[in-house]
């Protein structure tokens, strides 16, 4: 008798196990898809995730040339662009930039797959020719060697960070604007 | 020309060619994925035309308009030959950039090689024909690594 009633309350001990451990495998899965799937956003909400993208990937990420900007205009040292950006600044920019877009990318479930492969292949290629091009700045400035103009140079890396400013912008709307 | 002068032309020459050859592959392994539409041909012209009036400044020699010379255009026909064969797998990153940087280094080594040869010849440029120029490359390709 008493063996019967132990057994039938280690049967429902591990019934009640079971049911626990289902709810909580639901559960963490609900939460798991949740944080990966791209909820509607509403207008109001996309536009602030946006600002926020804005204001902490780019505008502080280019605080310190902002800041030498600035005191070059205070100091009247140089007003020629080329001479700014002759040391390839913005390639670093864009290959920081890009390599975070990259592992949003990476580690979100995209909204549209093709989209999010063909801006994930740009900003590959963001990573590769702003990452040589600032090697080759750095070696060139090592070496004291003129090779390349500077306006080609500093008017890439210029156009290098704008892609990749707008190609991050789509990593981050593929990701969910998390 | 004593052989101990020959020596230190030789060793600045080498030094030159290095550094260039370094910067035209680091350029040509950035751009590779860009490489179709011959942007890494335009960086690497823009180094070899100073690579060789460098070289021409080591041998006392001055360089004019190097680039409307047809000879520049035989050594330019080399590097555009290899940059179709190096398109097809510049697509390919990390790859491709590698192979891409690689080639165009032995390409430049070769060319600026090619060039102290005909220097030392006591040579211009512009005094010789589309062959000698493509002979003096192969030349400077078989033996560049004894320099």
């Amino acid at each position: 008798m008493l063996e019967a009633v132990l057994n039938t309350e280690y049967l429902s001990l591990e019934v009640e196990d079971i049911t626990a451990g289902t709810s909580q495998l639901l559960s963490s899965l609900t939460i798991l898809i949740g944080q990966n799937s791209t909820p509607a956003l509403t207008w109001d909400d996309s536009i602030q995730a946006s600002i926020k993208w804005l204001f902490f990937n780019v505008i502080l990420a280019l605080l310190p040339l902002l800041l030498n900007l600035i005191l070059v205009k205070i100091g009247k040292v140089t007003t020629d662009r080329a001479e700014l950006l002759k040391d390839g600044e913005l390639f670093f920019f864009s290959t920081s930039i890009a390599a975070a877009s990259v592992g949003t990318l990476l580690f979100q479930i995209p909204s549209n797959l093709i989209i999010a492969s063909v801006v994930w292949y740009c900003l590959i290629t963001i990573i590769m020719v702003s990452t040589g091009l600032f090697a080759l700045s750095s070696f060139l400035k090592l070496k004291k060697m003129d090779v390349i103009d500077k306006k080609v140079f500093s008017d890439s890396s210029a156009w290098c960070a704008i892609i990749t400013i707008i190609l991050s912008y789509f990593a981050f709307v593929q990701g969910g604007m998390k | 020309m004593n052989s101990d002068f020959e020596k230190k032309l030789r060793d600045r020459a080498k030094s030159i060619i290095r550094n260039y050859s370094i910067a035209s592959g680091t350029a040509s392994g950035a751009l590779a994925i860009v490489a179709f539409l011959s942007f890494d041909t335009a960086f690497s012209i823009s180094i070899v035309i100073k690579m060789i009036s460098e070289l021409a400044q080591l041998f006392g020699l001055s360089i004019n308009d190097i680039k409307s010379t047809p000879q520049f255009k035989t050594l330019v026909q080399k590097f555009i030959v290899v940059s179709v064969s190096k398109s097809v797998i510049s697509f390919i990153p990390v790859l491709g950039n590698v192979t891409n940087g690689v080639m165009t280094y032995y390409l430049i080594e070769s060319i600026g090689w090619a060039v102290y040869e005909i220097f030392k010849d006591g040579r211009n440029l512009s005094d010789l024909n589309e062959e000698e120029v493509k002979s003096y490359l192969e030349h400077a390709e078989r033996n560049k690594a004894q320099y």
